[in-house]
């Protein structure tokens, strides 16, 4: 086919498909610093996902579009762009659905705990802390990953 | 879990976090998330070990951290309740803990 030739799609798909790449990385970064502010869209990303799959869709069949175009260096950049908004579209599903399964089984040192050990540690003001120092109180530890 | 410590200390509960991270990563993590609770320090991840929680290998550097887990520990310092994650995306909801409170009684 000819370029210029009555290309196929309508024209925000045929022109504007490599938007949907910046798209892609906006939805990843509204993931992490917007939609996480709310827990249950944060536990169960859906809106994030299907966004993420529209936008997908979008880049994968725009770059369908533009490599039926013809030219070798409009091929080469439908190529490039279009492997580089499948790999950012493919971040969120694998965060989401393999990162953050990588977790240990339990211990057997954890399950059998009856008594919590105690501990002396280091706060963030710089105290010297011991959980022996909350007895006759409730305690809650939490433990976190804290920065990677 | 901040928003709940109200709530939380109401019903007799301390809150006391651990991690690896060090006393002055734990004190800006704390100031910009306005934590109120201590945020306990545990480098060497002695304590994470004291508690079967270490994961080889799970921060980005290859280092090791602590598995999210949560105990709730009684005024005799018997641990009465714990929550072991297996999605660490997926944080402790407050109401669990609250249940967990409800049933000790």
């Amino acid at each position: 086919m000819s370029e210029g030739a009555t290309a196929p799609g309508p024209w925000w798909l045929r022109n504007g498909w490599w938007l949907g790449v910046p798209f892609a990385v906006a939805n990843l970064i509204a993931y992490f610093t917007f939609f996480v502010k709310w827990p249950d869209l944060r536990d169960h990303p859906w809106p994030s996902l299907l966004i993420g799959l529209l936008i997908l869709t979008w880049i994968v069949v725009g770059a369908g579009l533009a490599w039926k175009q013809g030219a070798w260096l409009r091929r080469l950049g439908a190529l490039a762009l279009g492997a580089f908004g499948l790999l950012v579209s493919l971040l969120l599903p694998f965060y989401v659905f393999g990162l953050s399964y990588q977790v240990p089984e339990p211990t057997a040192t954890t399950e059998a705990l009856t008594v919590a050990p105690d501990f002396t540690l280091t706060d963030d003001q710089g105290a010297s802390r011991s959980l022996s120092e909350f007895r006759g109180k409730k305690v809650l530890i939490v433990f976190y990953r804290g920065w990677w | 879990m901040q928003l709940n410590l109200a709530e939380l200390r109401k019903r007799g509960v301390e809150v006391l976090a651990i991690s690896g991270d060090s006393p002055e990563e734990s004190r800006k993590m704390a100031e910009s998330a306005g934590i109120e609770f201590p945020l306990l320090s545990d480098p060497d991840l002695t304590v994470v070990d004291l508690y079967g929680l270490r994961h080889d290998g799970a921060s980005i550097d290859g280092s090791s951290a602590a598995r999210p887990a949560t105990f709730l520990i009684d005024e005799q310092g018997a641990v009465r309740w714990k929550e072991l994650t297996e999605n660490w995306r997926i944080r402790l909801r407050p109401e669990r803990v609250f249940e967990a409170l409800d049933d000790l009684g």
